[in-house]
């Protein structure tokens, strides 16, 4: 099997990957973002950070590596960071607003209670609102750990550059483990009804793994946990880490649309303009 | 966000401990280079416009395969072995075709040349081409990328080209033509 072409494969073939501990590697590849903030600035940075796209692919420009080479690699690192950025930052935002609009322990009325009854509007299990409090921002929390580890702060260096977030766990290393167990020669799998229909049941070690590590940092950072914390692969409800992937990238999705529709409400209370669909 | 030094110790099972940074601002930078170098090795790279023609030509050859559906059943009539040889001929003479229509060159070599490394050699690239791009976006190929990872589950492509000595049979596999208008026109 061929494994993945990464950006330090190419690099490293070439051996060049000295680019990547260049200082412009971190404005090369950062994240723009232009929520409240003025179009100078934006435009600004967009300046900054294609400058020095443009030194860096002249300053390691070679033989065997050019210089579309050294912007394709910079492209793919930014590709990354946006990834990760559209996928997680939904959910932190979601964490925030859960404790921001409600109270860990105390229900001030139905309105801001988030209890739940088991057969009541599609619940199958029944929480009193400080137990589905609790449930909520564990999985949550988990599933920020999933797609993007805990944030590690470095200041690189003094200036308007300056602050750059770093990360260590991610989505992409995680499904570069399910590849590697999904394709493992020695681990076969086994075609049963799994009660959803004929699945391939297979274990998967090494994804298994890297969510115990993931599990057990969530439950630290949380401190309790609510309910089952079992990890299932390879059985009956998680047949393989083919499956095991897909759901986890149900999650963002779920998020997003939630995320944008509610930031479209709360957006049309503070502007206190009723909503008009666009002429189509 | 702050440093949370009892966490980390747990990522050194994963191998990333190394690049842990320290409040030591010299040390700061070069942990910054070395982040960026541990990253760059889980950060497939952004295909380029010549994969992505290749690209398009897998996800067709896909989305006309049934592999799963023929493969996965109880009850068919064929053996499973057989089975598996049907399909992954299937899809592969599909590909053959597209190739061949869509770079006339490639295509014939792709057919002339009987050299069984040479060519599987060729599919393995193509079907690195659909992974990498999965993982990069993974709202796309919903269907089609599960389809390709249950193929290449089998075992090694390798194993299974040799198993099913597919390649003697391609010189006798006509390009598909009306396939390729089928696809291109879902």
């Amino acid at each position: 099997m061929k494994p993945i072409k990464t950006v330090y494969n190419l690099l490293e073939e070439r051996d060049a990957l000295d680019l990547l501990r260049d200082d412009f590697v971190s404005v090369a590849t950062k994240e723009i973002y232009s929520e409240g903030r003025s179009r100078r600035d934006v435009q600004k940075d967009i300046k900054s950070k294609e400058r020095a796209i443009e030194t860096l692919a002249t300053r390691y420009e070679r033989g065997g590596l050019s210089q579309e080479q050294i912007r394709q690699c910079l492209y793919s690192i930014g590709d990354n960071h946006a990834f990760l950025r559209v996928n997680r930052d939904p959910c932190d935002k979601m964490i925030s607003y859960l404790k921001k609009y409600f109270h860990p322990t105390e229900a001030k009325d139905g309105k801001s209670s988030l209890a739940i009854k088991s057969g009541k509007g599609g619940a199958r299990l029944t929480h009193d609102h400080s137990k589905q409090y609790a449930y909520v921002i564990q999985s949550l929390t988990l599933w920020r750990e999933v797609l993007h580890g805990r944030p590690l702060n470095i200041t690189i260096r003094k200036g308007p550059l300056s602050n750059v977030c770093v990360y260590c766990l991610d989505m992409f290393h995680l499904w570069s483990l399910a590849e590697q167990d999904l394709l493992a020669e020695n681990v076969p799998y086994r075609l049963r009804d799994t009660g959803q229909g004929l699945n391939r049941v297979q274990a998967a070690p090494k994804t298994s793994r890297m969510m115990h590590v993931i599990l057990g940092r969530a439950q630290k950072s949380i401190g309790t946990w609510v309910g089952s914390s079992v990890i299932h692969m390879g059985d009956h409800n998680v047949p393989n880490a083919l499956m095991f992937i897909g759901e986890y990238l149900e999650f963002p999705y779920a998020m997003m649309y939630l995320f944008y529709l509610t930031d479209l409400t709360n957006r049309q209370i503070l502007s206190n303009l009723s909503y008009s669909p666009p002429d189509l | 966000m702050h440093i949370d030094e009892n966490s980390d110790e747990e990522l050194e099972d994963v191998g990333t401990a190394s690049v842990l940074p320290t409040r030591s601002s010299t040390k700061v930078e070069s942990t910054v280079g070395e982040w960026f170098v541990d990253r760059s090795k889980f950060i497939p790279m952004r295909l380029t416009l010549g994969e992505r023609k290749f690209l398009r030509l897998l996800e067709a050859a896909l989305n006309v395969s049934e592999y799963t559906d023929k493969i996965d059943t109880i009850g068919f009539g064929l053996s499973k072995a057989k089975r598996i040889v049907h399909q992954i001929r299937e899809l592969c003479a599909i590909m053959s075709g597209l190739v061949l229509s869509a770079d006339y060159k490639q295509g014939q070599e792709l057919f002339a040349d009987r050299d069984f490394a040479a060519n599987e050699d060729f599919y393995q690239q193509i079907f690195e081409l659909g992974r990498r791009h999965k993982i990069m976006n993974p709202d796309k190929m919903r269907s089609t990328y599960g389809k390709l990872m249950y193929l290449l589950q089998v075992g090694s492509i390798a194993l299974n080209f040799c198993e099913i000595s597919v390649y003697p049979d391609f010189r006798t596999v006509k390009p598909p033509r009306s396939r390729i208008y089928s696809t291109s026109l879902a």
